[in-house]
Order: structure tokens, then C-alpha cells, then sequence
């Protein structure tokens, strides 16, 4: 048995210095399609304003849609002012007048005699005697307390009314009024004869003194008239002293305000459209903003737009508390009027008759009260403005004479921009101007300039004659109002068309259309019919380019730029692509392929004039039988290739005659490659 | 010779012999083997297209193409490595095998080589036939008990074996072709194809992701002075588990390239659009693969002469059906596994020529998986306890050299106590 183990351990020695299976390796040539794109005309003209169209034979029409013209007139109608600006000063304010009265009865003063309940009881008939000096340096205290502490007025008069109930007269009466802080007098009033059952009023001018709170009044003197023979004696008759501080001007006061309105502002506010005479806007979105500033501690203001009703009830902005202001900043209430109608006829029964452009506004200020003790003087004011930004829904009346321009301006035409040719030759082109005026008002339009321009070769043609055989520059087209459905939306919009044949317009291949338009508003001034306008349905005008393809062309060119990624395989070696068109239009071809790099540096010219081959035509010069061309692209360089550039020139074959264009021709491209792999490693 | 000598390296377990049999004189109670053998047999292809993929290198248009001539229209390649270690105890009369086993069975058809060999370039306008093309790669440990007994005058031993599966690959591709268009255009592929691999995620060389039975019968008896074998070896399958992968495409599929809009605006993101995911589906299932197992029967005539002991003759059947994921039927398993093991009636005849010290076996066989003439040899040193058997089944390719088209080697250690 050693020597098995003997001969397998030697063997297992001489096989150990052998090293790992290792794997084989080997090119295999590969061809296999890599891309594959059937293109017809739609994928050909890529363009997306581009709609491809195609008749009962299948004749194929391009037709291109632009929008050339939004004219929308909401900056006439648009709300967008300051108004009822108003300073409201404490002294152009008169404050509410203060009456307080002091009540002296028969009876008090029976008591003040001595004896005279006894001689002059309550309910009996007398005969009273005349007695001198019956008052005499009695005070009566007046209590204004209850309005004010202190008030300095600039303007006010002081009115004493003595209204005599004794059964007698009374005469030689003085008063004086004093105040109890300074001892100073306020007013004197003397009232000789007052006959019983009548009453005496003087008033003094106080202008410019103050006040206090307890006034004392001292009546230095009244004599009791002899009765005319035996009075009824009533216990409760009596004198009645009223003192009333009126058309009171504050120069300063601390007072216990109550509330007290201190402005009225009743009135319309006319905005500026211009011409238009409107009578009524719906609002889509806004705001009214009242801004107001006071200096008073306790300041109210109420606004009213009795002509802004939303579902039949007005505008109110309730009472806004107006907080005392400690700055120049207006404190801002903002009311949001969506949906809104403005009424802009005028105030409701205005003398005169209903009118346009017109609001009415109600304006309150106030001193609210507080229940407590505030100081205010004259130079206290309050400040307000109301600020609109609405921007309407709509607007009614008569939208004006206005004039207004469009352009001139030029718009991209990206159809043609990948194109070029030495020659091209359209059999028809239609050119159709649509107009959709969404207005309520007549519209003139007078088109200045439409025309095609090429850039590239500075070539430009203009517009001829429509279809009724009118020059299309300079023409004014009437373009009647639209009208609404029972006096609300839809709208339906009067469609205007104007038609030319383009083809020469579009045969210079053209990059840009330039416009230059004016549209007059009301051409034909008010028609007696009331005009709206919608901002959101403006008068749109648009240019349709109907194009069969029915045509000559000669080196009709495209040019395209497409960005590539070809990551190295290292594994993978391109030999040659195959580019296998399998052609179903009536063109031949030449084809440029040219690699950029990322500096837009050319790499390498891949394919030069590479012929791409008509497909088979009969004598109506419709493809009978597609044409396959091979090109085979080698010897290219892709390295850092980031871009190619593609240019395919057609012409039509037979290159003199005419070719129609169907939908069903199309072109099959396939891309495929050669390339070894290696297997293996 | 390397990946011959990368066997060795393996542990070597012993197992025994079937496509030749070795009688050996049991004389102990107790018996010992440990077996190592190798078979790469192809019907066309040489041992220098082997070497290749062992010894690595660049393989040059002149080798594919002389692969290609040596190449038939149906192209067997089978590859077995086995070791395994048995047990046997005369007495007692059963005994126990440990085997490692590794077997690659492969069918290709000649455009398929072709299509591999050199790519679809030289092939525009021609269609490939890739018909009947299977591969099977297994890797399985077997536990085996078997037993003998006697009943009246057969002797009969029976066999149970318990599978670990390790690996699974397998692609059966039953009707196929490939179109490829003038300058690539086009290629139009049709395939009746299914695959299977086992869990990709439990990859180890003694992983268990399968199991199964194979069964063995052999009945011996005599008639006169012949002594007639009948026996059925490995008769079985393994069931992988359901997390095992199923793929299968049955369709006809065009390819154009990728559709663009713009067919200049293409860059080679556009070659990720070539993606299996939209050809093929797939499925977690569980899949039955089949081990080749073994018909035959053969007869034996022993021998007076000192020299010449015995003369031996036979026929051998392997049957492997394709794996599947869906149940057969028994008679459909048992028809279809002959024709789909890729191998063809193997008829042989050998004899023992005995000297002193060592027994020279040799071996005419005809079929098999390479369908032509073999000549092998088994040296057996050692006549009693101890014996060392070294053999091969072909030893007319060793001769051939790198043009052999098979090669086999057999090594045998057997301790009797």
C-alpha cells in the first residue's frame, strides 16, 4: 500500500506547479440592425404647430396654425385708483350740544319763609304777595360731570332759558355763571320780567374759555311778583333753569365722549375710462382697500358702496374700529369683491337721471365711546382714502371710439427653419386670416403689413389681394360685435375670414411673419346697443397656412443638429454601420453626416453627398415601388463625438414636374453595424 | 494535459465502472474502493477544441473552421468527472457509496457552433438551424446503499441512492432558427426555448438546493458457462427547489433595431433596449432534472486459459430526459430519456488477459456519446488484497492526440480485508 500512497504523492507534486484553467478567447463578426425608424412626412416636418392633413386620395396638405394677434382691451375697464381721499379735523367738527337744568319749585321756596307752609299751604288758593329779593346770592350748582372734566373751546355759546311755572311772575333776575376752579365768570345774564308760565333765553359767547365740570351758577338776584289776585298754590311748580353749551368747537377737552358722529361723506366718485361710457362691471377678482389714519383714541369709520351689490345687497364695510395712531401708517381694511356688480349709473333717484363711469359712496366717521375719560384736542384729525383694484369679469355700456395698434411685430415661423432649397415651386398655398371678435363692439381692422420674410436670404414678399380681390394692406374689414346668449355667456363671436393664395409668400421658405395692425373700436361710434367685453374672450386673430404637397423642389435641404452618446466598449469594434433606406417618396437625396465635438469642432466628414435613390414612379409620377439605398459609413472617427449634423437634400423627381405627396409614402431607415466582439477573457 | 491534471486536485472518492466491467475476485470479507475518473467524449469535435477551453488563447479562424469540419450536424459534447469511495462487505452483502459527481451533456447544432464561432456576419440571407440544441450542467453528491441477495439461481442487487443537488444549468432549445437580413437589417429569430437554473444565490460546491433518488437494479445468472448481467444503474432524478429559476420564450421575435422617432438622434443608451427581460419569462418553480442513468446487459464467458481468463460482451443504454418544470408521464420519461440523453447504443466486448503481476483488460466498444469505435484499457496491478486499476476508454485518442475526439482516464484503488 506505501508505495500507491508513494506514487500518488509524487504524482500530486509533479502536477502542483500547474497553474489555473484559463479561458479562450475569439472574434466573432457581428451584424445586427441597431435602429430602425419609419419615417412618413409627419415625422419628416417635425415642427408642432404643424398639422398634416390628407385629402380622399390621400394627397397629403400641411397646414399651419398661428396665433398672431390677442387684442384684449381690459386695461380700459381695469379699477385701478385712489378716491374719497378725506381729512377729517377735530376742528371743523361741531360736537353735540350739552344742556343740563336745575329745578326750583314753589314749594322749596315756601319753605325758605318762615311761616310759609303755615300761611301758603300746598293746594290752597292764595293771593301771594310780592316779595323782593326772594333769591339772593344762592348758588346752584351746575354738574356737567357727566360729559366732560374739562373743555377749552375755540367756539360755543353758553344759553341759560329760564321757564317760569310759578303761579306768578317773577322779575329783576340776574345770574351769573362761574367757574369753581378760578373763580372767573363765565357769563352774566340778567332777564327783567318773566310772567308766569313763559320763559326768557339769552345766550353769551364762550368762545375761548373754559369750562369746568361743575359750573356754578349764582343767581344774585329775583323778586317774586305780587300774585293778580288768589293763585292755585302747587307745591311742584317750579323755576326751570336750562344752560345749554352749543355749536361746541373743541380746542381741547377730557371728556367721557359718547358716541357721536363727526363726518358725513355722501357722494359719487366718476372713474376714467377714457372713452367708454360704461354702466356696469362685473368683477372677476379685487379689492377695495379703506385706509385710515386717526390721531383720535377712539375712532370709528363705516363705508358704504351703495352702487357695489353682490346678490342684491350693497356694500357695507360695518364699523371699523380705527385703532389711535402712533405713526404716519394708515391702518388698512381690505374687503375682497369678488363677484360683485358695480352699478355704475350714479347714486339710486340722482336728480338728473341715471349717468356713466359713476359710483356712490357713503362715508361715516365717529368718536365711539368708551365709557371712560379721553383727552382730545383740535388738531386731532382723521385721515382716509379708499383704494380700488378690481379687475373685472366683465363690463356694459359703451366701450368708447378708441383706436388702438397692434404691432408691428414679427413672429418665428418655425416651419421652414430647418429647410433651404435653390429652388421650390408650390402649385397653391392657402392663407387664411381668421378673426374672432368676442367683443360687443364693432371692430374695424386695417392690417399695415403681412408679410413673409427669410431671414437668411433677406428675401421678403407681401401679401396680395383676398378673395374678393381688395389689397389686404391698408383695407379696413368691418368686423360686427358679438352678442350674448340671452345677456350672459357663451358669447357668440363673429368669425371674420380673409383669404389669399401664398404660395409666394411661403416659396421663399420664410422664418418670420411680420404684422403691423389697427383695430378701431366703435367704428361706426354708439349704435344704440349696449357693448360688453369679456377679458377673457379678447379678439383673437390667427394665420392658417394650408400647404398641399403638390410641388416642385430642388435641393430642398433640411438640416438637423442631434446630440450623441457613444460610450467606448472596449469588447466591441465597430467596423462599418450600414444607413439602409428603403425609400418610398419620389425624392433623391444626398445626405451629409458631419461629427462635432463638444466645441462644436468638426471630428470627422462621415458620409459626403451620399446618394439616396427615388423611389419608382409611373407616369402620373406616383411611387409605384420603393428604392432601398445602402450607404455604408467606415473609416469615422467618433471618438469625443458629441453632436452630428445631419443635412438631407431632396429633389423631386422628375425635377421639373410636379409630385404629390400621399400619406401613404414613407421612408424605412434602418441603422445597422458590423462590429467584432470578442468572445471570452 | 492541464485540466486532466486539475482532477487529481479534487478529492478523490471511488466509484465503480459501468460502461466496463471489471470482475473482480472478491477473497476478503471486507472491500474498500476509491475511484476517480474523467470523460470528455465529443462525436466530432477534437481534444485540441477542449484545450482551448482549458488552456485558454486566442482561437484563430483556422482552428474554428477546422472545428467546424471535424463538426457533425448535431454536435455531442459529454463531460463527467467522478469521485466517489464504496464500501462493500462480502458478507454481509450490501455495501455503501459516496460519490461526487459533475456532468456536463451537451447537444449543439452545427449552425449554432457556426453562429458561435464566427458570429451572424457571414451568415446574411442564410438561415441557422438551432434545433435540438440542449445543455445540461449538473453537480450532485450520492449517497448509495446497495444490497445483494440470491433468489433460486439469480443473483440480484439492488440499489438506493439519496441526491444532493449543488448546481443546475440547463437550456433545451427544441426547434430554432435564426434569420439575419442583407446588411443586418433584419433579424427574425424563432425558438421553442426553455431554461433552468437552480438558486443563483446559494452557490457553493456542496450546497444543497435539490434532492432526490436514483434506483439501481442488476440481475445476474448462469446459463452453462455464460454468466449473463442485466442491470439498471442511476435510474433517477433530482427535484430542485422552488427556489430554482424557470425561463421560457416560445415565440417568433423581429427585430429591426430599436424604433426611434428620430433615427439621428440615437446614441448607444439605445443598445440597453436590448433587454432579455422582454423575450423571456421567468419563474421561481420547481424544476426536475434527471441523472443519465444506465440500461444494459451483457454476457460473460469465463475461461480455462491461464492468459485469457474471460471474454465479455454487451450492450449500454443511457437515458437522461431533459430537465422539465412540468410532470411527464412515465411513458412519455421513459421513451424521450434515450433519445434526449444525446448518447447512442454503446456495443462492446472485452477480455482479461492475465500475467503474473498484472491484468490487462481491454475494450471494443462502438456508440456511446462520441458514435464511433473506442478502444480501452484496464491495467489492474495487484492480484489479492491490495489492487490498483488505472484505465481508459479510449485509448485510440491518446494516440490521436490533440485530435482525439474522446478522452477518458480511470483510477482505481481497491484495499480487501
Amino acid at each position: 500500500m506505501k508505495k500507491y500512497i508513494l506514487l500518488l504523492i509524487s504524482f500530486l507534486n509533479i502536477i502542483s506547479c500547474q497553474h489555473d484553467l484559463e479561458n479562450p478567447n475569439w472574434d466573432i463578426d457581428v451584424i445586427m440592425p441597431l435602429a430602425h425608424s419609419k419615417m412618413n412626412i409627419n415625422d419628416l416636418l417635425t415642427d408642432t404647430n404643424l398639422i398634416v392633413n390628407e385629402d380622399n386620395q390621400g394627397l397629403i396638405s400641411l397646414v399651419f396654425n398661428q396665433d398672431f394677434i390677442d387684442l384684449n382691451i381690459d386695461s380700459i375697464i381695469r379699477i385701478d385708483t385712489v378716491a374719497d381721499e378725506e381729512i377729517h379735523k377735530l376742528d371743523s367738527v361741531t360736537f353735540e350740544d350739552i344742556t343740563i337744568s336745575d329745578t326750583a319749585t314753589i314749594g322749596e321756596t315756601i319753605s325758605a319763609i318762615p311761616g310759609g307752609p303755615i300761611l301758603f299751604p300746598n293746594g290752597n288758593t292764595n293771593t301771594i304777595p310780592s316779595i323782593l329779593g326772594i333769591a339772593n346770592q344762592d348758588t346752584i350748582n351746575i354738574d356737567a360731570s357727566q360729559y366732560f372734566n374739562t373743555m377749552t373751546l375755540y367756539r360755543g355759546y353758553l344759553i341759560v332759558e329760564i321757564i317760569n311755572n310759578y303761579p306768578t311772575d317773577i322779575s329783576n333776575i340776574s345770574l351769573s355763571l362761574v367757574n369753581p376752579s378760578n373763580q372767573n365768570i363765565l357769563a352774566n345774564f340778567s332777564f327783567p320780567l318773566i310772567i308766569s308760565g313763559e320763559s326768557a333765553l339769552d345766550s353769551v359767547d364762550i368762545g375761548g374759555l373754559t369750562i369746568d365740570e361743575n359750573i356754578i351758577g349764582i343767581l344774585n338776584n329775583m323778586d317774586l311778583n305780587a300774585s293778580n289776585g288768589a293763585v292755585s298754590i302747587n307745591y311742584n311748580d317750579a323755576i326751570i333753569t336750562k344752560i345749554t353749551i352749543s355749536d361746541i368747537g373743541l380746542t381741547e377737552a377730557t371728556a367721557i365722549f359718547p358716541e357721536q358722529q363727526l363726518t358725513e361723506n355722501l357722494k359719487e366718485h366718476s372713474f376714467n375710462f377714457g372713452s367708454a361710457q360704461l354702466q356696469e362691471i362685473g368683477i372677476k377678482e379685487g379689492t377695495v382697500s379703506v385706509n385710515v389714519l386717526s390721531t383720535l383714541p377712539n375712532g370709528k369709520m363705516i363705508y358704504n358702496i351703495p352702487s357695489l351689490k353682490k346678490n342684491g345687497v350693497s356694500f357695507t364695510s360695518g364699523e371699523m374700529i380705527v385703532p389711535q395712531a402712533t405713526s404716519n401708517n394708515v391702518t388698512t381694511f381690505i374687503y375682497n369683491f369678488e363677484d360683485y356688480v358695480l352699478d355704475l349709473t350714479g347714486e339710486d333717484g340722482r336728480i338728473g337721471g341715471d349717468t356713466i363711469n359713476t359710483i356712490y359712496t357713503e362715508a361715516f366717521t365717529y368718536i365711539d365711546s368708551t365709557g371712560i375719560l379721553e383727552y382730545i384736542n383740535y388738531t386731532d384729525s382723521f385721515y382716509s382714502y379708499v383704494e380700488f383694484d378690481i379687475t373685472p369679469k366683465y363690463a356694459k355700456g359703451f366701450l368708447g371710439n378708441d383706436t388702438i395698434q397692434f404691432g408691428p411685430e414679427e413672429i418665428d415661423l418655425s416651419f421652414f427653419n430647418k429647410m433651404s432649397a435653390s429652388n421650390i415651386d408650390l402649385v397653391l398655398a392657402n392663407l387664411n386670416l381668421s378673426i374672432n371678435n368676442f367683443f360687443g363692439a364693432d371692430i374695424g381692422l386695417q392690417i399695415n403689413d403681412l408679410s413673409t420674410i427669410n431671414s437668411k436670404t433677406g428675401q421678403t414678399n407681401q401679401v396680395g389681394q383676398d378673395q374678393n380681390g381688395n389689397n389686404i394692406i391698408n383695407n379696413i374689414y368691418n368686423i360686427n360685435r358679438a352678442s350674448l346668449s340671452n345677456n350672459q355667456l357663451p358669447i357668440i363671436p363673429f368669425n371674420k375670414n380673409i383669404n389669399v393664395n401664398s404660395d409666394e409668400l411661403l416659396e421663399i421658405l420664410p422664418d418670420r411673419i411680420s404684422t403691423e395692425a389697427t383695430f378701431y373700436l366703435n367704428p361706426n361710434s354708439n349704435q344704440n346697443t349696449q357693448d360688453f367685453v369679456y377679458p377673457e374672450f379678447p379678439l383673437e386673430a390667427s394665420i392658417e397656412i394650408e400647404i398641399p404637397l403638390h410641388f416642385i423642389a430642388e435641393d430642398l435641404t433640411l438640416t438637423d443638429t442631434n446630440e450623441i452618446k457613444l460610450v467606448d466598449q472596449e469588447d466591441i469594434s465597430i467596423d462599418y454601420i450600414n444607413i439602409i433606406l428603403n425609400n418610398g417618396f419620389p425624392f433623391d437625396g444626398k445626405i451629409d453626416l458631419i461629427a462635432l465635438d463638444e466645441q462644436d469642432e468638426i471630428i470627422d466628414t462621415i458620409l459626403n453627398n451620399a446618394s439616396v435613390i427615388s423611389a419608382d414612379i409611373n407616369q402620373n409620377n406616383e411611387v409605384i415601388e420603393n428604392y432601398i439605398s445602402v450607404i455604408k459609413v467606415d473609416d469615422f472617427d467618433f471618438t469625443n463625438a458629441s453632436k452630428l449634423i445631419s443635412t438631407c437634400s431632396f429633389s423631386t423627381n422628375p425635377v421639373n414636374e410636379y409630385v404629390k405627396i400621399y400619406s401613404n409614402y414613407s421612408m424605412d431607415i434602418t441603422i445597422s453595424a458590423k462590429f467584432k466582439q470578442k468572445i471570452g477573457n | 494535459m492541464k485540466w486532466l491534471i486539475t482532477i487529481i486536485l479534487i478529492p478523490n472518492f471511488v466509484f465503480s465502472q459501468k460502461d466496463t466491467t471489471i470482475l473482480l475476485e472478491n477473497v476478503n470479507k471486507n472491500l474498500v474502493k476509491w475511484n476517480t475518473e474523467f470523460n470528455f467524449t465529443t462525436n466530432g469535435l477534437n481534444q485540441s477544441f477542449l484545450n482551448s477551453f482549458t488552456q485558454g488563447g486566442d482561437i484563430s479562424d483556422d482552428i474554428k473552421n477546422q472545428w467546424l469540419d471535424l463538426s457533425k450536424e448535431s454536435n455531442t459534447i459529454y463531460f463527467e468527472l467522478n469521485n466517489s469511495i464504496s464500501y462493500q462487505n462480502n458478507i454481509k452483502k450490501f455495501g455503501l457509496e459516496i460519490a461526487d459527481r459533475n456532468i456536463i451533456n451537451v447537444s449543439v447544432s452545427k449552425d449554432l457552433l457556426r453562429l458561435a464561432l464566427f458570429g451572424n456576419y457571414n451568415y446574411q440571407n442564410k438561415n441557422l438551424n438551432i434545433s435540438n440544441t440542449n445543455i445540461r450542467l449538473t453537480r450532485f453528491q450520492q449517497y448509495k446503499f446497495y444490497y445483494d441477495f440470491k433468489h433460486k439461481k439469480l443473483n440480484i442487487k439492488t440499489g438506493l441512492s439519496y441526491l444532493i443537488g449543488n448546481y443546475l444549468t440547463s437550456y433545451n432549445i427544441k426547434s430554432g432558427n435564426i434569420y439575419t437580413a442583407n446588411y443586418g437589417s433584419m433579424i427574425d429569430i424563432n425558438y421553442d426555448m426553455k431554461a433552468y437554473v437552480s438558486d443563483t444565490s446559494n452557490i457553493n460546491p456542496f450546497a444543497n438546493n435539490g434532492n432526490g433518488v436514483a434506483y439501481d437494479l442488476i440481475i445476474n445468472f448462469k446459463i452453462k458457462d455464460f454468466e449473463i448481467e442485466a442491470y439498471m444503474y442511476d435510474v433517477g432524478s433530482i427535484k430542485w427547489k422552488t427556489s430554482s429559476i424557470a425561463y421560457s420564450a416560445d415565440s417568433t421575435f423581429v427585430f429591426s433595431g430599436v424604433e426611434v422617432d428620430n433615427i439621428l438622434n440615437f446614441n448607444d443608451s439605445i443598445l440597453d433596449e436590448y433587454s432579455n427581460n422582454d423575450i423571456f419569462t421567468n419563474e421561481n418553480s420547481k424544476v426536475t432534472s434527471y441523472i443519465p442513468g444506465q440500461f444494459g446487459f451483457y454476457v460473460t464467458k469465463n475461461n480455462n486459459n491461464k492468459k485469457i481468463s474471460s471474454y465479455s460482451g454487451g450492450i449500454n443504454f443511457k437515458w437522461q430526459p431533459h430537465t422539465s418544470n412540468k410532470s411527464e408521464s412515465f411513458s412519455e420519461l421513459l421513451k424521450n430519456g434515450f433519445i434526449e440523453s444525446n448518447y447512442t447504443p454503446l456495443i462492446w466486448t472485452s477480455t482479461t488477459y492475465e500475467t503474473k503481476y498484472i491484468d490487462i483488460i481491454p475494450k471494443f466498444s462502438f456508440g456511446g456519446y462520441s458514435n464511433d469505435l473506442n478502444i480501452g484499457t484496464v491495467l489492474r496491478i495487484g492480484k489479492k488484497e491490495n489492487s490498483f486499476l488505472l484505465g481508459t476508454y479510449n485509448l485510440e485518442d491518446i494516440i490521436n492526440g490533440e485530435n482525439a475526439k474522446a478522452l477518458s482516464f480511470m483510477l482505481q484503488f481497491i484495499k480487501q480485508f
